[in-house]
C-alpha cells in the first residue's frame, strides 16, 4: 500500500524538468497578444460597442471631461471621444495592413528575384533600393502625397512606396542565405527548375522570416500613416482616425487633454504590441533550425 | 582516350578559384588541376583524401554543379554540355543529411514531386514508385511522411539516397554519405547502399576520408592531394602496397582515432612545378623539384612518385609534430 503512493512524486520531477522547454510565449509578448486581439477586436465591433456614432456633434457638451455618460470625455464639438478612438481604429489599422500587404506584394517578388538570381538582376534591383532608401521615409512619402493631393488613399500608397524596398531587402538577404543551403545544389541535381526551387523551396523556407518582418512592418507603419495624418496628409477631417484626432486634440490641449492623451496611448500600445510581436516571432523562427 | 565501358569521365579538368584579397596581387587556388578519371559502368570507384584534397570539387564538377575551368566532363565519351546539371542520370548523396533535405517537405513529397518533374507518370504510379523507393531504403512509412527535422541523422540519409535512386540514376555519387553518422548507423548506410548496388545495377563514386568505409564499398581508388591524383588502382593493391609516401601516410592515419597526419598541409598556392606533396614527404630529394607523371607500379596501378621502389616503414617516420587537418 506504501510503497505505490511513494513513487508518485517522480513524473511530477519529470514534468518539472520538461516543462521549461514547452513554455508558451512569455508574459510581454502574451500581454503584446492580447492588446492586439482586444483592439482588432474593437475596431472590428466598433458600431456595435461604440456608445455614440463617431461624427454626433453636441456642442453644448463640448469639451467635457471624463464621465459616466463619456468616458473619455469629449472634443471641440463634443463629439465622444471613445466613439471616434473605436472607429478610428478601423482606419488606423486597416492603413497599415494595406501597406504591409502591396509593399510584401511588390517587394517579395523583387526581393526573391535579385537574391536567387544574383548577378546583374540584384546589382540593379539592390541599387534602385539604395536610392530610395537613402531618402528618409516619412519625407519621400510626404513628397508623394504632395503629388496626389492628401487623403487616406494616397497616404496609405505612399508608405506602400516607402516600405517596397525595405521588404525587398529583407526578403534578397533570407533568399541569399537560404540559396547556399545543400538542399538548393540537391534540387539541382534532381532536375528541379530555377522557378520550381525558387518558389516551391526557397520561398516556404524563408516566408516565416517574411511573415515576422511583415509584423514589424506594421508597427512602423501604423506610427508613420498616424505622422502623416496629424499633419493633414492622410485621412481628413471629419473622420476619425488615431493621427486626425491627435491633430484636432492638439488645438484645444490647454483646455481638455482628453483628446490627445487617449489616441496617442492607443497608437503606442498598439505599435510597441506589433514590435514585439515581430521581434518574438522573429526569434521564434529562428531558433527552428 | 574514353572508351564507351567508361560511363563518365573527367578529362584533363581543372578547377581554380580566386584567392580574396587585394585586387593587385589576385591570385588563383587549384582546387583541382589537370585530373582524369573515369569511372567504368558497373564499377565502385573510391576518392579519398583529407580535407582540402580537391575530392568533392571533383565530384560537384562531374555531377554539373561546377563548370570546370579547364577540361571536360564526358558522359558515354560525349561531352557533357550547359544545363547539364538538371538533365544528368548521374545523383549525388550529400554529406550533410541535416542540411541536404529541404525542411519543409516530407520523404514522400519530395519522391512526388521528383517524379513528376522528370517522368510522366500517373499519380497512381507515382505512388507506387514512392512505395517501392522508400521499401528500398528501408525507410518507414510514418518516417517517410515526416518533415526532416523528425528524423534521425540515418533516417534522414535513406530519404537522401531515395531521392536520389528516384531520378533512376546509373551513378551515384556518395559524397561522404556516411561520414557524418553514428558509426553502427555508419554501417547500416553502407550495407544498404552495397544491396541497392548489386540490385540496381549501380555505379558509384564514393567520396571518403575513411579508408574502413572505402574497402567496404569500392573495388578502384583514387588518392588525392592537393588538386592532385597522386595513386590510382585496385582497391587491395592500393591500400596494401602503397606506392606513394601520400597513400602511406593517409593509409597509417587510419585505425587509431584522432592521430592525425604527420606535417602541415602546404599553404594552398599555384604552384606549376615540383611534386605536390615534397613538402611533407619524407622520401623527398632534388629531383622532386619536378613533379613526376602517373606511372604504372603495377597491373592497373598508377603512382605520381619518383621513388615508388623505395620503401620505408612508416613506423620510422611518425611526425614528430602532430597536426589536425
Amino acid at each position: 500500500m506504501g510503497t505505490p503512493s511513494a513513487s508518485l512524486p517522480a513524473p511530477a520531477l519529470h514534468r518539472r524538468r520538461f516543462m521549461p522547454r514547452l513554455k508558451g510565449p512569455g508574459i510581454v509578448t502574451g500581454a503584446a497578444l492580447g492588446v492586439t486581439v482586444v483592439v482588432v477586436v474593437a475596431a472590428l465591433l466598433a458600431p456595435l460597442i461604440a456608445p455614440y456614432p463617431p461624427n454626433a456633434i453636441d456642442l453644448g457638451n463640448a469639451l467635457a471631461p471624463p464621465s459616466s455618460a463619456h468616458w473619455m470625455g469629449t472634443d471641440s464639438v463634443g463629439r465622444d471621444i471613445l466613439s471616434r478612438l473605436l472607429f478610428g481604429a478601423r482606419l488606423s489599422l486597416l492603413g497599415p495592413l494595406i501597406v504591409v500587404l502591396l509593399s510584401t506584394a511588390v517587394g517579395l517578388p523583387l526581393g526573391l528575384a535579385a537574391g536567387y538570381l544574383g548577378g546583374r538582376v540584384d546589382a540593379v534591383l539592390s541599387r534602385v533600393w539604395d536610392v530610395l532608401l537613402s531618402f528618409p521615409s516619412l519625407l519621400l512619402a510626404i513628397v508623394v502625397v504632395a503629388a496626389f493631393g492628401p487623403s487616406f488613399l494616397t497616404a496609405t500608397l505612399a508608405l506602400s512606396v516607402v516600405y517596397t524596398p525595405l521588404v525587398a531587402r529583407v526578403v534578397r538577404g533570407l533568399v541569399l542565405a537560404e540559396r547556399q543551403r545543400t538542399y538548393v545544389a540537391a534540387c539541382r541535381t534532381l532536375g528541379l527548375g530555377e522557378a520550381r526551387i525558387a518558389f516551391r523551396h526557397v520561398l516556404p523556407n524563408v516566408s516565416p522570416a517574411i511573415v515576422a518582418q511583415g509584423t514589424l512592418n506594421f508597427g512602423y507603419a501604423l506610427l508613420d500613416l498616424a505622422g502623416l495624418s496629424f499633419i493633414g496628409l492622410g485621412v481628413q477631417a471629419p473622420t476619425a482616425d488615431w493621427g486626425t484626432m491627435l491633430a484636432q486634440g492638439r488645438e484645444d490641449i490647454l483646455l481638455s487633454y482628453t483628446e490627445v492623451i487617449f489616441p496617442a496611448a492607443a497608437i503606442v500600445l498598439v505599435a510597441i504590441s506589433f514590435n514585439l510581436l515581430g521581434d518574438s516571432l522573429g526569434e521564434r523562427l529562428g531558433r527552428r533550425r | 582516350m574514353p572508351s564507351s565501358s567508361e560511363l563518365l569521365a573527367a578529362d584533363c579538368v581543372s578547377r581554380t578559384y580566386p584567392i580574396p584579397g587585394r585586387r593587385r596581387e589576385r591570385r588563383l587556388v587549384h582546387a583541382v588541376r589537370d585530373v582524369d578519371l573515369a569511372i567504368a559502368r558497373g564499377s565502385a570507384v573510391g576518392l579519398v583524401g583529407e580535407s582540402g584534397s580537391g575530392k568533392t570539387t571533383l565530384a560537384r564538377m562531374l555531377i554539373g554543379l561546377e563548370t570546370p575551368t579547364a577540361g571536360r566532363v564526358l558522359l558515354r565519351g560525349e561531352p557533357v554540355g550547359r544545363g547539364w546539371v538538371r538533365a544528368s542520370e548521374v545523383q549525388m548523396v550529400f554529406q550533410d543529411p541535416y542540411t541536404s533535405l529541404d525542411p519543409r517537405q516530407s520523404a514522400v513529397e519530395t519522391l512526388d514531386e521528383v517524379q513528376r518533374v522528370r517522368f510522366d507518370r500517373t499519380a497512381a504510379e507515382r505512388g507506387r514508385r514512392t512505395a517501392e523507393l522508400l521499401e528500398a531504403v528501408g525507410l518507414g512509412r510514418q518516417e517517410a511522411e515526416a518533415l526532416p527535422g523528425a528524423l534521425s541523422g540515418g533516417q534522414r540519409q535513406r530519404a537522401a539516397i531515395a531521392r536520389a535512386l528516384a531520378v533512376e540514376p546509373e551513378l551515384l555519387i556518395l559524397d561522404e554519405a556516411v561520414s557524418a553518422l553514428d558509426v553502427s548507423v555508419q554501417g547500416q548506410i553502407v550495407n544498404l547502399l552495397n544491396d541497392l548496388r548489386s540490385e540496381l545495377s549501380l555505379t558509384y563514386l564514393l567520396i571518403s576520408h575513411d579508408l574502413a568505409v572505402v574497402r567496404q564499398m569500392v573495388d578502384t581508388v583514387v588518392v588525392m592531394y592537393r588538386g592532385r591524383v597522386v595513386e590510382q588502382g585496385p582497391i587491395d593493391a592500393v591500400l596494401d602496397r602503397p606506392q606513394h609516401p601520400y597513400t602511406r601516410r593517409l593509409r597509417a592515419a587510419v585505425p587509431e582515432a584522432g592521430k592525425a597526419l604527420g606535417g602541415r598541409m602546404a599553404p594552398a598556392e599555384p604552384r606549376n612545378e615540383g611534386c605536390v606533396f615534397h613538402h611533407r614527404c619524407e622520401l623527398a630529394g632534388a629531383d622532386c623539384d619536378r613533379e613526376p607523371a602517373l606511372a604504372p607500379v603495377g597491373p592497373n596501378h598508377l603512382a605520381r612518385c619518383w621513388r615508388t621502389g623505395e620503401r620505408t616503414a612508416p613506423a620510422e617516420h611518425q611526425p614528430t609534430r602532430s597536426h589536425t587537418t
